[in-house]
């Protein structure tokens, strides 16, 4: 028996929009619309009539102004007669270097604790729980402020590194480690610089070329390809032989050429003997004299004779001279009055918040790296072991690439997490965009309404740019199912 | 068996020899370091380093611990008894005296002493609210309702105010639930949440302080007259008590400064013995510190002495202000009605201009007063241009151009005529410089004056009145609300502090914030775009924005979005901003625990016929919430832990307040002290309750399998 | 009214403050509370004791204005504000009266439309450095890194001193007092650069106070007074006349011991009289009863007992009268004749 509707003829309904589901979503669409609308409107109208009330004005004016306090961890040149727009952008350049800085730095060591909670080792397992449920467990604005106060109370003062003082510096002399904060050499470029950059790149060029090579080879030999480590090394050694070669030693350099040359001058003229001695009949230690004093004659000849116009002409149309100029000199922090002078000075703030950052954010990430690499199933490096791989290589040919999609999610948002927990740097002094825009400019000024959204507007934008792009990374390494 | 002992051969053993003990690199300790410390070299070398570390943090921790001062008066006593006590330590010593004095305000902030049993029993009660939400399989499911009725009976034990307060709001719910069921029967689902929502906004906003005001009325009229009496008996005792004390208060002065002179002359005596080099005895130490304690008890039961005059001094300005409430209310109330009239008829005596307007920004401002300048100095030019030209010879008189004056006029009047030209010139430049509105006006009285000003300040003068009839019927009301209160003596958010702040952001946060997680969730997920979009977008927003950002929204900016003259509670719109941001972070764990549910789950659900909300109500959100738990609880955990930025707003969270203990000239330069306790306290709260989302995590892991 | 009903749900609980709607001096008697904006900890200046009750210079005159308006020292509700906040909280009507050591400045007054009521402390920005750096004088430190406690105008008069001297400097900007003190003491700067008062607060509580020296050079001129709001100049008028009577009271000589007495019976000084309300009618003028002044001096004392009893010389702080001493004893402190 099949019972048999007739359609609904009637055409619409009003009681349609609640009842038909085909309507009904709209009629709630519509609704939502209205509602947030009406609230924006309010909102709004709240807004303008409150900033007519207070005869302000929403003005973005302020941004060039002049900023009148300074800025002493800076990217970019400031100073106090600099706009409060420039601020912002140092302020903007602060946060971004030590959101980047930190990201890596808490990767690093979220890493190495998820794999150490994970080890054999009972100290050493135990030592990075404590370190985990430390951090995870007591406020960040905490952990910040003791690690400024650890770090400046743990450290020299700069009057210490008088002659007569008890510091001294490290690495020979090259870095102060104190209470301001690290002060490294400054690099200042040379001539030599752009041919260094080249000699690495074509010295990673060729290492990429090896690698791809011996990786093809192992495909059709099943010789094993050339491990990562030896590219590495391959780019280090040529690149750091190069810059050995600048500067200082490009005179060893001009003369070991020149010794080659003649050595292989004298080698040719040696061989090309070979043939004449022959011909003329002459053997044993008589040719080999006559050769000899060939050799000796060609290289002379070279040398006095060739070399001296061939060379400088070589040398200037190769331009030899600024290619062997030395790529980098460095300008040594020295004592002066009050602090260090020349050099780059990491402040005590940066590196502060830097590790404050990583430490608490690689915590987080520790458990994310542990929970991944519980996540792949004991299976898996079972087998890997019965194949025979040494820990080290199931560890990162087995586990971790699976794991990695486990982890990569939370990951990024940990990233978020840190760049926005960065907004603390107030608290010793770090100047990032919440300290000048959101902070000192908004008290100079009283524009809180501009600043405060302008910064939250930063905050935004940077963190829909991490988690777009992470989102890319993470679709790219996702499990392809098929 | 007996007979094949028998028939053994003799050189096999008869029976199992015992086993001997392994190697002694295979045992106890040993074995165990073997195997978990030096396992192989890398393992090795982490282990040295790992002991290493823990050598240099407890080698230096350690001692400083053991040093610390738990007993003295202040930083520089601090210094005094670790100078006499451990003169040779390294690191010297921490000054915890400093958390023994004040451990009371880091917990409960400024709350009032003899009122702490409130905070304290609201936060055991917690436990029993939540117990039967977090251990659901083993207690019974009527505790739940006690779970429910918690937020109202902690708030009113918090804050104080008249019994029926959360009666009222908790009526409201009632009421929505009514309304719901009867609309439900008349205009079905959406119809009934609709009718049940308004219900209950209705009953708040407009019945609850309407009842709530009554009542506050009807006691007061009842107790009036005891309430006055018993305030002015209040008012004497404690005046009396209060120079009781005071006296009290000079002889433990007195004491004070006795031990403090002994104290002194001690610590004098035993710092020569030091110069001296002579070692200080065990006895002289005692002796030193004994003094030191008896200085601090001292100054201990002085300060009770001072706690007590300063709750009596309360009571005092409590009764003295309910005592001038009541006097003054008979005026007011007999005012009002006056003021009300008074407005009514200023009202309608307003020019008709006015007479509607609520702002005096509302009136017509007319044609700015710098616009009505140029014109009259435009108008002037002319008419002086106008009168230059009338007094040119005549035959000059309509010419536009000095070249056009005929041969033979002489040179002053054709000078004449070239100044009035260019005057006329200046002026019609001006002119067509002028404002559009009034270009083409001739005179001044043309434009637009706006309101009279005999008007705006007629108006103003009445508005002014309004404010003072709304602030003077808002007094009337308090006077009520003070002299009719029963219940609990209120106390404002501001004496809030310490971790019992942190407590109540915290939980009211997560609280408040799970059902707008949970709508937000489905709303994510849901298939209608303008819903799940705006979603989106709001979750986006707050995740993407620092939450210090949001709080100093809600400290600088909410005045801005809110109407003119609106004056929330600085603890409330924090409460407010923390509610926001938690929802969007448990609306991404709640979207979590949706997506892992199968999907066989949806399609049951549906299969069943149970419409959307049903659906969700009876099958998914159950199941889903369940794998959420411990994502809440960590979302809880860094909640509470990020209730330390409200510090940098102003309200003393734990934080705050360390920064204000050592504003004190006593406790000024404690650093290290502080941030420990603090640490700690906050570590043991968060601690366990990751170790309950942990256990939570196996439990349902295991439920789930 | 359309405000309080939005909020009435919220304000069942209590939760809300009343609009401040009408004038404050009617607001403040209805709630029968002073609602004073401190600072959240400044030695001295304002800081809770482990009784919770506010203790300071800034919170005497808090406490001095409450007992004129409401007879009662102790009706006052104390609210920490930071530096971030303290100007919004005043403007959306949160509080009262701002008594957190704040600078009298043109913008301020102006521009943010607050009015200053008077000068409570003349303060100026000034230099702390360890002795063993040796330097004596501002001008020396070219090349330094000063700590600066961020959110004032410290920063910008430093900016102004070292530019107009044409020498450099590193700022080491810091929150709180207590981070900047830990630097400073660690060594991580060689100034410590804030108000004149605050320094020699910090400098008290050292472990070695002697190892420290203040700089000559006064910076910047530091008026700090108590800010009303602009336009309601009824309750101006009584804050202001408050800390006048307070200044007068230690020029005349009344102080909170004989003050009863004074007041008991007029004196032979007519203007003591008038303050003291025995003779004419000078308290009625600004909406109070003849009483006021009285009690404000009773509650705490005049200008000088609040001084020695909060930072005075025999207090931990020991500052000096300095610029805060009576014009008759070559100070700035001048109250305009209560006639």
């Amino acid at each position: 028996m099949t019972t048999h509707t007739e359609p609904p003829k009637a055409g619409f309904r009003l009681s349609q929009l609640i009842y038909d589901t085909r309507y009904r979503s709209i009629t709630i669409q519509v609704v939502a619309v209205l509602l947030l609308g009406g609230a924006f409107y309010w909102l709004m109208g709240n807004t303008v009539e409150n900033l007519r009330v207070q005869g302000k004005s929403f003005d973005l004016g302020f941004l060039s102004n002049r900023a009148g306090y300074d800025i002493n961890q800076r990217l970019i040149d400031y100073d106090s007669n600099a706009t409060h727009g420039r601020a912002a952008l140092v302020g903007i350049l602060n946060t971004l270097l030590v959101a980047v800085l930190g990201c890596i730095l808490a990767t690093v060591l979220g890493v190495i604790f998820g794999v150490l909670r994970l080890s054999k080792n009972w100290i050493v397992a135990k030592l990075a729980t404590v370190y985990v449920e430390g951090f995870r467990n007591v406020p960040l604005l905490l952990w910040i402020i003791a690690i400024f106060a650890i770090l400046t109370e743990s450290t020299p003062e700069p009057r210490d590194f008088r002659e007569d003082g008890p510091a001294s510096m490290s690495l020979f002399g090259t870095i102060a480690i104190t209470t301001r904060g690290i002060y490294v050499p400054r690099p200042i470029f040379g001539d030599g610089a752009p041919t260094l950059l080249a000699v690495f790149v074509l010295s990673v060029g060729a290492a990429i070329f090896l690698r791809r090579q011996s990786v093809a080879r192992q495909a059709e030999t099943g010789r094993p390809p050339m491990p990562v480590w030896q590219s590495i090394l391959l780019v280090i050694a040529v690149t750091g032989l190069f810059f050995c070669l600048q500067g200082g030693v490009s005179a060893t350099l001009f003369g070991l050429v020149q010794i080659g040359a003649v050595v292989s001058v004298a080698l040719v003229a040696f061989g090309l003997q070979k043939p004449a001695t022959a011909a003329l009949g002459l053997d044993g230690a008589v040719a080999w004299t006559v050769g000899g004093l060939f050799a000796i004659a060609a290289a002379a000849a070279w040398q006095f004779g060739i070399a001296g116009t061939v060379w400088p002409a070589a040398q200037s149309a190769l331009a030899i001279d600024t290619a062997f100029a030395p790529s980098v000199a460095w300008e040594f922090p020295t004592m002066g009055r009050f602090n260090f002078e020349g050099g780059v000075q990491l402040g005590n703030p940066l590196i502060a918040l830097w590790i404050a950052l990583s430490l608490y954010t690689g915590a987080f990430i520790a458990e994310i790296v542990r929970g991944g690499i519980l996540a792949v199933s004991k299976g898996q490096s079972e087998a890997a072991f019965a194949l025979g791989l040494r820990p080290s290589r199931t560890m990162s040919l087995v586990i971790l690439p699976q794991a990695l999609r486990v982890i990569i999610p939370p990951l990024i948002s940990q990233f978020l997490n840190l760049t926005k927990n960065s907004s603390l740097a107030i608290a010793i002094g770090y100047m990032d965009v919440r300290s000048t825009l959101g902070g000192i400019t908004v008290n100079q000024t009283g524009r809180e309404l501009e600043g405060i959204v302008l910064v939250g507007l930063f905050y935004l934008t940077i963190s829909l740019l991490i988690a777009s792009s992470m989102n890319f990374f993470n679709n790219r390494v996702k499990l392809k199912e098929r | 068996m007996s007979d094949t002992h028998a028939r053994t051969i003799s050189y096999v053993r008869s029976s199992m020899i015992a086993p001997s003990a392994p190697p002694t690199a295979q045992t106890g300790v040993v074995k165990w370091m073997r195997e978990n410390l030096f396992s192989s070299a890398l393992n090795a070398i982490l282990s040295v380093a790992a002991l290493y570390l823990i050598w240099t943090v407890v080698s230096g921790l350690v001692p400083w611990l053991y040093h610390s001062v738990w007993i003295a008066g202040s930083l520089t006593e601090c210094r005094e008894v670790l100078s006499v006590v451990a003169p040779l330590a390294e690191h010297g010593g921490g000054c915890f005296a400093v958390i023994s004095e004040r451990w009371m305000q880091l917990l409960f902030g400024f709350y009032r002493y003899d009122l702490y049993w409130r905070p304290i029993s609201v936060f055991v009660l917690m436990f029993v609210a939540v117990a039967p939400i977090l251990f659901a399989d083993r207690l019974p499911r009527q505790m739940l309702w006690f779970s429910a009725l918690y937020p109202f009976l902690a708030t009113w034990l918090l804050w104080g105010g008249s019994f029926w307060l959360p009666i009222l709001a908790i009526l409201g719910f009632v009421v929505g639930a009514i309304a719901a069921r009867l609309a439900g029967s008349v205009a079905g689902m959406a119809g009934a949440v609709a009718a049940g929502v308004i219900a209950a906004v209705g009953w708040w906003i407009y019945a609850t302080p309407m009842i709530s005001d009554s009542l506050h009325r009807m006691v007061a009229a009842s107790n009036m007259a005891e309430q006055q009496e018993a305030a002015a008996a209040t008012i004497n005792t404690a005046t009396d008590a209060i120079a009781a004390i005071e006296a009290q208060q000079a002889e433990v002065q007195e004491r004070i400064s006795d031990l403090e002179v002994r104290k002194n002359e001690l610590l004098a005596t035993l710092q020569v013995a030091e110069g001296e080099q002579v070692n200080v005895s065990p006895e002289q130490k005692d002796e030193f510190e004994h003094a030191v304690a008896s200085l601090q008890g001292a100054r201990f039961g002085l300060n009770a002495l001072n706690r007590d005059v300063f709750l009596l001094q309360k009571q005092v300005t409590e009764a003295r202000s309910l005592l001038s409430s009541i006097d003054s209310l008979p005026t007011w109330e007999a005012d009002l009605p006056k003021l009300q009239a008074d407005i009514l008829a200023a009202r309608a005596a307003l020019p008709d201009s006015v007479r509607n307007m609520v702002a005096v920004e509302e009136v017509d401002p007319g044609t700015p007063a710098d616009v009505i300048r140029a014109l009259s100095l435009v108008i002037d030019a002319e008419q002086k241009a106008a009168q230059a030209r009338a007094a040119l010879p005549d035959d000059l008189l309509a010419l536009e151009s000095a070249d056009d004056a005929p041969l033979g006029t002489d040179n002053d009047a054709v000078e004449a005529l070239e100044t009035v030209i260019a005057a006329e010139a200046a002026a019609r430049q001006a002119r067509a410089e002028l404002p559009e509105l009034v270009r083409n006006m001739m005179s001044v009285d043309e434009v637009d004056r706006g309101t009279p000003a005999a008007d705006v300040s007629a108006l103003s003068a009445v508005l002014a009145q309004e404010t003072a009839a709304v602030s003077l019927q808002q007094n009337i009301d308090a006077a009520y609300q003070q002299i009719g209160r029963m219940g609990l003596e209120p106390v404002g958010s501001r004496d809030f502090g310490g971790f019992m702040l942190a407590l109540i952001i915290g939980i009211s946060g997560i609280v408040l914030s799970l059902p707008l997680g949970v709508l937000l969730a489905l709303a994510r997920q849901s298939d209608l775009p303008v819903v799940k979009y705006a979603a989106v977008a709001f979750i986006e927003v707050i995740r993407g924005v620092p939450l210090i950002v949001w709080l100093f929204t809600a400290s600088l900016l909410l005045k801005y979005f809110l109407p003119k003259g609106t004056n929330m509670d600085l603890v409330l719109r924090v409460v407010v901003m923390v509610t926001l941001f938690s929802a969007a972070y448990i609306a991404e764990v709640v979207r979590g625990g949706l997506a892992a549910l199968p999907k066989g789950q949806y399609e049951a659900a549906d299969s069943l016929g149970l419409d959307y909300w049903k659906s969700m109500r009876l099958i998914i959100l159950p199941q889903a919430l369940k794998i959420s738990i411990p994502g809440i609880v960590n979302t809880f955990i860094g909640l509470f832990k990020d209730t330390t930025l409200v510090g940098i707003i102003g309200l003393l969270d734990p934080l705050g307040l360390a920064s204000a203990i050592r504003a004190s000239t006593e406790w000024n330069g404690v650093y290290w002290e502080l941030f420990i306790f603090i640490g700690v306290v906050f570590f043991v709260f968060c601690f366990s309750m990751g170790r309950y989302s942990l256990w939570l995590e196996h439990k349902l892991a295991r439920g789930h399998r | 009214m359309k405000k309080s009903v939005l909020l009435g749900a919220v304000a069942v609980v209590g939760l809300t403050a009343a609009a401040a709607s009408a004038a404050t001096l009617d607001d403040v008697k209805a709630r029968g509370k002073l609602n004073c904006g401190v600072s959240s900890g400044l030695t001295g200046f304002s800081q809770p004791d482990s009784n919770g009750v506010w203790q300071g210079f800034d919170v005497a005159v808090c406490r001095a204005i409450a007992a004129a308006v409401l007879g009662d020292p102790a009706a006052v509700e104390f609210i920490p504000l930071t530096t971030q906040v303290r100007f919004t909280a005043l403007a959306s009507g949160e509080i009262d009266i701002l008594a957190r050591n704040t600078t009298w400045t043109f913008s301020r007054d102006t521009d943010l439309k607050f009015d200053f009521i008077g000068v409570n402390y003349y303060d100026g920005q000034g230099f702390m450095v360890p002795k063993s750096l040796g330097v004596t004088s501002a001008k020396d430190l070219d090349g330094a890194t000063v700590c600066i406690q961020t959110g004032t105008t410290t920063e910008l008069n430093l900016s102004d001193f070292f530019r107009a001297n044409n020498i450099s400097y590193q700022p080491v900007p810091i929150e709180t007092n207590a981070e900047a003190q830990q630097q400073y003491l660690a060594g991580a700067c060689d100034v410590y650069t804030t108000d004149a008062s605050g320094l020699a607060a910090t400098r008290a509580t050292f472990e070695a106070p002697g190892d420290h020296v203040l700089l000559p050079e006064i910076i910047s001129k530091e008026p700090l007074g108590p800010v009303v709001r602009h336009g309601d100049n009824e309750w101006g008028d009584i804050a202001m006349w408050t800390l006048n009577a307070l200044i007068s009271a230690e020029e005349m000589g009344i102080t909170s011991a004989n003050v009863q007495e004074l007041a008991a019976a007029p004196t032979n000084n007519p203007e003591v009289n008038r303050i003291l309300g025995t003779e004419g009618e000078l308290g009625a003028m600004i909406g109070l009863d003849n009483q006021w002044a009285v009690r404000a001096i009773a509650a705490g004392g005049n200008y000088g007992e609040i001084f020695e009893r909060n930072i005075g010389e025999n207090t931990p702080i020991g500052l000096a009268r300095g610029l805060n001493a009576q014009w008759t004893e070559g100070g700035l402190l001048y109250s305009p004749p209560f006639r």
